[in-house]
């Protein structure tokens, strides 16, 4: 088993003239904390001969010549365990960084890795996952083609994972909670790659430090790779453009600034615009909707001691879906006519279907003692959501025909204090902390305004609090890792309060050589969102979200460069919030009426299933790959007793990942993704025959399905070297089938065929990375 | 320092909205090209009588079911919802059927005509809105709700309430609705059921693949304002499935009410044997997308129909 969790090869820096060499310049660094190692050993063989070694420097840094071609590089610290790796090294510069773990702890070299100290955890190198084709880009999105994650309805970019609802996934920057992670319809994720490390993402079984969420965690990390001297990158494509800029003042003070701004709406309106304008019409008269974005990101790092930093971020994210309607010249002057809209005083912008926005600023001191380690932050910042939508496509999401705004304030501390004794060995220890979340929050509902612009906005407000601890043993010995845990946590909501015990166990040992069996029982709470609560939008009765969880799997090497993780998982959910629609039959003005709204159901959940991940990545090979595979089944059954599928039951997906490189810096890459459709709630059309029209009858909830899905993107890509630059283009052609898996549909006439209203079609992308 | 320029560029500018269909295309169109008899069993015509509901007389549901041949109606239910209140109620979807708490079941039974009671209903304490009822009954059947006119209407209270029909033939459901006025404190006029009148048809007996057919349906009354609507097995009608009156037959002795006709014509497919159903309906008005009353029908369903067979040999 490699010892490691990985080294990438990144693009090399520089061209040298002579053909037989290879210059190495290799940073080392510690896997989990990003520190710089020195006194690493650093080796290049060719077969078994030792071409040449050097040792790392106090920045982790060295450099070191070689032969082009198949090497070894062999990595040794007395601290640290042994890495060999295969590499394909180019003539002229190459760069490598080199990650090193602590010893006694299991790894694998695979996309996604798992780690000793929690079962189920998976790090993601973000460079193989920038490879996957079909995600425009962005490594987060590309976490849906890993085992248990189904795959959401496209415009809503979510990870919802093990048969659980979208809203029980938590998503974390750096270990800050984040509102949301995707951006409205584009899928695009808040955080701009460029700053990315790695991404921990845990399906389940999540250790005692996470919580306040019943399901999974994805939390992206930008802070676990040391700055360097100065980067800086700009991104463009038709989405977006971005611009990020890190920068080493003095050895130890860094600062990182990074920005991005949508465009994509400028082209759909130039777009739109033109195309009335050829039908003889005025740009003015153009309808669309387009997605608008920005996202900026800031952080100062000041190493004040060696062993305590401290770090000031700031971060924000705002994110619409506009809708522009037509307008027209009614009364002949030449000029358009204003909206109706425009001349009342409402509570919210109309074209604004989707607005929501955050602001983070956090100031953080993280120390890093020889027996104790603690990270103590505190966090805060405005919040929005608002969704005019109502029942629409992204209904799933956010508030219904209404707005959430707040302040939310964090204050964390997480303790690790490491044990080694007779019995326990390096790696062991004790981890507790605390988080306190507060959140005065405000839910408005605009239904009524919909209907009459002078009505009342229904507004609640709340102050939501939130306070949790926890402690648990990380121990090691022998073949065994026991990581026995407890956390509590108190919610404050709604004028309720809440007290949630929280037990949490993993354990793994190794059973043979380079493989292990693992297992994980935890239990989860959630509060729900104001917008499922709060009056008029919400259900005042929903009371905290609960969760079992547990796993057992095992995993390893297999020959020839193979790897196998795999898991059975069955979640036991009480009080879970799901959105149906029931009939409402209330008085209006004398007389009863009846109306179809939102109602958010707290019910049982249930799910069970298996997941295996194959990862490939033979030595002395020129290809890597993984094949994905899950079988889960999600139920809900509300206290009715009607049991019906979650909205994201898909009882089968299969992800096949893999990329060739070929000579002259050549390579393909491709994906293929096939799920089982996405269960909806059928409608069955009535026949009026005095009228002659249909109406609708709804069927029984989730009890239909959209076809299966199925999509294939492929990616070449061909770089050049010259004398300071690289240059690299790259085709990405994302669904190459052109399959239409509906994003809209609806029926036909008499509801007998389900018809695609909308899809994406064959989207092929190119581009061209210049690099100096 | 070190600089990444990364530049993208898509082709498909508008892909991104994705491509759409046509919303919607197919309608109204199908109540003129939709004919022909298939797999699906489907609810093309009802009536109730009477039309005007109310707990003065028991109620009787008739329908048309289209079918394949050798296919038997299994079970038939008629149900409705919204009864319970003491306020005018209005509904105007089905989705309350999904409510137990609003849903009244009215009668099942594995055949037709289904016979019910009005469902027991709380008597109306506060009419907000009543209806002006004016009742041109019985010889042209005219409806003129909303009118308050020179004919002194009557002042009724009565709730607006959906009716749902469900038929299960072989192991398939047919669903049908309607919409009307219920009265709870009895029918302040009654209309004509259109089961009292003559409706007649006229069609070969036998034909071989390939004739084409002269069809005729007769309704005895002054009925030119009226939709009918042509069903059959299989074939092309030349008319399509909705005709209007094509001719008035005037009052005489022998045709004391006089007579309207329809007419069409179907061609037989060369590959047909056996026997070949037709079907006539007829109702008053256009219904809603075809000009006449349309929603303004808010007796129940009072449709009438008539089957003849075609041998094909």
């Amino acid at each position: 088993m490699s010892p490691i969790l990985f080294a990438l090869l990144t693009a090399p820096v520089a061209a040298q003239n002579d053909p037989y060499r290879a210059e190495l310049q290799i940073d080392v660094s510690d896997y989990e904390t990003g520190a710089p190692i020195s006194g690493a050993e650093i080796t290049c063989l060719r077969g078994d001969k030792v071409v040449n070694s050097s040792t790392s420097d106090v920045t982790g840094r060295l450099q070191l010549t070689c032969v082009p071609g198949n090497v070894t590089i062999r990595a040794i610290h007395p601290d640290y365990e042994l890495l060999s790796i295969q590499e394909q090294l180019e003539s002229g510069a190459n760069r490598i960084r080199v990650r090193l773990r602590p010893p006694a702890s299991a790894s694998m070299t695979i996309v996604s890795e798992t780690i000793g100290d929690e079962v189920s955890r998976t790090v993601v190198s973000i460079d193989e996952l920038k490879s996957v084709p079909g995600t425009f880009g962005d490594p987060v999105k590309a976490i849906q083609t890993l085992p248990g994650v189904a795959r959401p309805n496209i415009a809503e970019g979510s990870i919802v994972v093990r048969g659980a609802e979208g809203i029980n996934t938590g998503y974390y920057v750096d270990g800050m909670p984040v509102p949301y992670m995707f951006h409205t319809l584009v899928g695009r994720s808040v955080v701009i790659p460029g700053f990315i490390d790695d991404i921990e993402f845990f399906p389940g079984g999540m250790p005692s430090r996470y919580g306040e969420v019943t399901q999974a965690a994805v939390n992206v990390r930008t802070d676990t790779e040391p700055v360097g001297a100065t980067h800086a990158s700009l991104t463009m494509d038709f989405l977006d453009g971005s611009l990020s800029f890190e920068h080493r003042i003095t050895p130890d003070l860094t600062v990182r600034v990074a920005g991005r701004k949508s465009w994509a709406s400028a082209f759909i309106w130039a777009g739109s615009a033109i195309a009335v304008k050829r039908n003889g019409g005025e740009p003015y008269q153009a309808t669309y909707i387009a997605p608008k974005y920005s996202d900026a990101f800031a952080d100062v790092r000041w190493k004040a001691t060696p062993t305590d930093m401290v770090s000031v971020m700031a971060m924000y994210s705002r994110d619409k879906l506009v809708y522009r309607e037509a307008k027209f010249d009614a009364d002949g002057d030449g000029e358009p006519d204003p909206y109706a809209w425009e001349d009342q005083d409402l509570p919210y912008n109309p074209p604004d279907w989707i607005d929501n926005y955050y602001l983070r600023a956090r100031v953080r001191w993280d120390h890093d003692g020889p027996v104790h380690d603690h990270s103590t932050w505190i966090s805060s910042g405005p919040e929005q959501q608002q969704n005019l939508l109502g029942a629409w496509w992204l209904s799933r999401q956010g508030p219904y025909r209404g707005r959430v705004t707040g302040v939310s304030t964090i204050v964390r501390r997480d303790d690790r204090w490491a044990l080694e004794g007779p019995v326990l060995e390096k790696g062991s220890a004790i981890v507790h902390g605390f988080q306190l979340t507060l959140r005065p929050v405000t839910a408005m509902d605009f239904q009524d305004v919909f209907d009459d612009p002078t009505a009342n906005v229904a507004t609640t407000t709340d102050d939501q609090a939130t306070f949790s601890t926890w402690v648990e043993g990380q121990f090691k010995f022998g073949d065994w890792y026991v990581a026995p845990g407890m956390r509590g946590a108190a919610y404050a909501y709604n004028g309720k309060t809440s007290l949630q015990p929280e037990p949490r166990f993993t354990i793994r040992r190794s059973v043979a050589d380079n493989w292990y069996v693992k297992g994980a029982l935890g239990r989860y709470s959630q509060m729900p969102p104001i917008e499922r609560y709060a009056q008029g939008i919400g259900n005042p009765d929903l009371p905290i979200m609960t969760a079992w969880q547990a796993s057992i799997g095992a995993e390893g090497d297999l020959p020839y460069g193979f790897s196998l993780d795999s898991a059975i998982f069955l979640g036991l959910m009480d009080n879970l919030v799901v959105r149906d629609l029931v009939i409402d039959v209330y008085n209006d003005g004398g007389t009863a009426v009846s109306e179809l709204n939102p109602e958010f159901l707290d019910v049982t959940g249930r799910s069970y299933g298996a997941e295996v991940l194959l990862r490939m990545k033979p030595l002395q090979s020129n290809w890597w790959g993984w094949v994905s595979f899950t079988y889960a089944r999600a139920w809900r059954i509300d206290d009715s007793g009607r049991r019906f599928p979650g909205d994201y039951d898909q009882p089968l997906s299969l992800s096949v990942v893999g990329a060739y490189d070929l000579p002259r810096n050549w390579e393909i890459s491709g994906r293929m993704s096939a799920t089982s459709g996405q269960p909806f709630t059928p409608i069955f059309g009535v026949y009026v025959p005095q009228d002659q029209y249909f109406a609708e009858l709804r069927g029984e909830l989730n009890s239909d399905r959209y076809p299966a899905y199925f999509r294939l993107d492929i990616r070449a890509q061909k770089t050049w070297q010259r004398r300071h630059t690289d240059w690299t283009a790259y085709l990405d052609v994302y669904n190459t089938t052109w399959r239409q898996n509906p994003i809209l549909a609806t029926y036909n006439y008499d509801y007998s065929e389900l018809q695609t209203l909308a899809h994406l079609p064959l989207l092929p992308t190119l581009g061209i990375e210049v690099s100096y | 320092m070190r600089t990444h320029f990364l530049f993208s560029v898509l082709p498909l500018a508008g892909a991104l909205t994705g491509c759409f269909t046509g919303l919607l295309a197919q309608a109204p169109s199908y109540q003129a090209t939709s004919y022909l008899v298939t797999d699906t069993p489907k609810i093309v015509a009802m009536r109730v009588t009477p039309p005007v509901l109310s707990p003065d007389t028991p109620l009787q549901l008739e329908a048309l079911i289209l079918a394949p041949q050798g296919e038997q109606l299994t079970q038939v239910t008629v149900a409705t919802c919204g009864t319970g209140r003491d306020v005018q109620t209005a509904i105007f979807d089905l989705n309350c059927f999904e409510d137990s708490d609003e849903y009244t079941p009215l009668a099942q039974d594995s055949s037709l005509p289904l016979v019910f009671e009005f469902p027991e209903t709380p008597t109306l304490q506060d009419c907000n809105d009543p209806f002006y009822v004016d009742y041109d009954t019985p010889d042209t059947a005219d409806t003129a709700w909303g009118k308050d006119t020179s004919a002194e209407p009557t002042e009724a209270c009565a709730h607006f309430l959906p009716m749902l029909v469900t038929a299960t033939v072989g192991d398939r459901i047919a669903y049908a609705s309607d919409y009307a006025l219920w009265f709870p404190s009895g029918a302040p006029e009654q209309l004509e059921s259109l089961a009292e009148i003559q409706f007649a048809i006229n069609a070969p007996e036998s034909a071989a693949p390939g004739d084409e057919l002269d069809l005729s349906v007769i309704a005895y009354g002054d009925y030119r304002d009226a939709t009918f609507h042509w069903y059959v097995d299989a074939g092309v009608l030349k008319d399509t499935g909705v005709t209007g009156a094509h001719q008035w037959i005037p009052e005489s002795q022998d045709n004391a009410t006089g007579a309207t006709l329809s007419t069409n014509r179907l061609v037989v497919p060369q590959d047909y044997s056996g026997t070949l159903r037709i079907y006539g309906v007829m109702q008053e008005g256009g219904g809603f997308f075809f000009g006449g009353s349309g929603g303004s029908d808010l007796e129940a369903a009072n449709m009438v129909w008539i089957q003849s067979n075609v041998e094909v040999r």
